[in-house]
């Protein structure tokens, strides 16, 4: 699968066997991560070929 | 995907397989929050409770679920927002906790590092010690002393499932036996201590952040300068990478831990004394405060 990907401002197409692969090669693991699609919380599942995605990394504080 | 009620899911809880849609992922919400409070027993009925507010997701979160728990049952909120000097950072946080302060009718009470210590977490020297051993040692002092005064009787922090289990592995793989048997979900030291509690120590931090967007709570979402010098960070990757491998990963280091604790609390004690320079509780002549702040002063003074 074919996904563009934005996170903290910066867009890439990743591409990779599944979401869980292509988020892993973004730097953050399933687990780590809220995904948005046209600006909504989506799950994981819900991510297509050629979808655009943001990522909104979990970690945040101190 | 559906939720099993029918409405579009949101959020896939890989630990239970549950997909699950805005409403619902709610509901389980405030069920596992009130569920961590009745089997702690972490609210009593008159009960007043100081709440750490940093303005951050989940001490924001907490203030909330707390105001609304407060619906159902009697008891008295305070909120103590600390300002531990952190340019660029702690102004925005500030403002976003007071707004929600506000919002939900919460009285709140501000205090600075620099007014109580007369130091600031960007002029500290990272040769005495990191810039977050620092802050954690100066905060949990000023949040306790503050509760204190404040009447409370107890202190509610915002740290979530992943800030217990990256504690219990951080004191456990530092041979910090002693640390280590105080990361419960409750530990009583002395009289000087007000009770923490935990009422999120249940809940995932990718859960708390889905609830803030979700409920649309305005939170701060940006991560302190100095974060990426702590060791916690090393734990959090690893233990992300293990729960997106093996989901519950996270829950299980949590109940171990939770089972073992007790008998960890009960080897590894220690006399509780003032501290000579401060008064404040300590298990040293002096505390670890004071210990700090006397670095540094004897490091300016060179």
């Amino acid at each position: 699968m074919k996904v563009r990907v934005t996170v903290n401002g910066t867009t890439a197409w990743m591409e990779g066997q599944s979401i869980e692969y292509i988020l892993e090669q973004c730097g953050y693991p399933v687990e780590s991560v809220i995904l948005l699609k046209d600006g909504s919380v989506v799950p994981e599942d819900d991510v297509s070929d050629n979808d655009a995605i943001e990522l909104l990394p979990v970690a945040s504080g101190g | 995907m559906r939720c099993r009620c029918g409405r579009k899911a949101v959020y896939h809880r890989r630990q239970s397989g549950q997909q699950l849609c805005a409403i619902c992922f709610s509901k389980s919400i405030h069920s596992k929050f009130r569920k961590t409070i009745r089997a702690h027993n972490y609210v009593e009925k008159g009960d007043t409770i100081a709440v750490g507010l940093s303005g951050g997701k989940d001490s924001t979160v907490l203030l909330h679920l707390l105001s609304d728990l407060k619906k159902d049952r009697p008891f008295e909120m305070e909120a103590i927002i600390i300002d531990e000097g952190i340019s660029t950072y702690r102004e925005k946080t500030i403002e976003v906790a007071i707004k929600n302060c506000e919002i939900l009718g919460v009285e709140y009470h501000i205090y600075s590092f620099e007014k109580e210590f007369g130091v600031t977490i960007d002029a500290c020297d990272s040769r005495v010690c990191s810039h977050c051993s620092f802050c954690g040692v100066l905060r949990r002092n000023l949040l306790n002393q503050k509760a204190r005064e404040l009447g409370a009787k107890k202190l509610a922090v915002g740290l979530n499932l992943d800030d217990e289990v990256q504690s219990v592995l951080m004191n456990f793989l530092r041979g910090d036996l002693f640390r280590f048997g105080r990361t419960g979900p409750s530990y009583t030291e002395s009289p000087y201590f007000v009770p923490r509690i935990k009422p999120l120590r249940d809940i995932l931090e990718k859960e708390v952040m889905l609830y803030a967007i979700l409920s649309k709570i305005h939170v701060d979402h940006s991560v302190c300068p100095y974060a990426s010098e702590a060791f916690r960070g090393d734990i959090r990757d690893f233990l992300d990478r293990m729960e997106s491998k093996r989901p519950t990963t996270k829950y299980s280091l949590l109940r171990s831990y939770d089972r073992l604790a007790p008998y960890l609390q009960e080897q590894f004690t220690s006399t509780i004394s003032l501290c000579s320079q401060c008064g404040e509780p300590t298990i040293d002549t002096i505390c670890k405060t004071c210990s700090m702040l006397n670095t540094i002063k004897k490091m300016k003074e060179r």
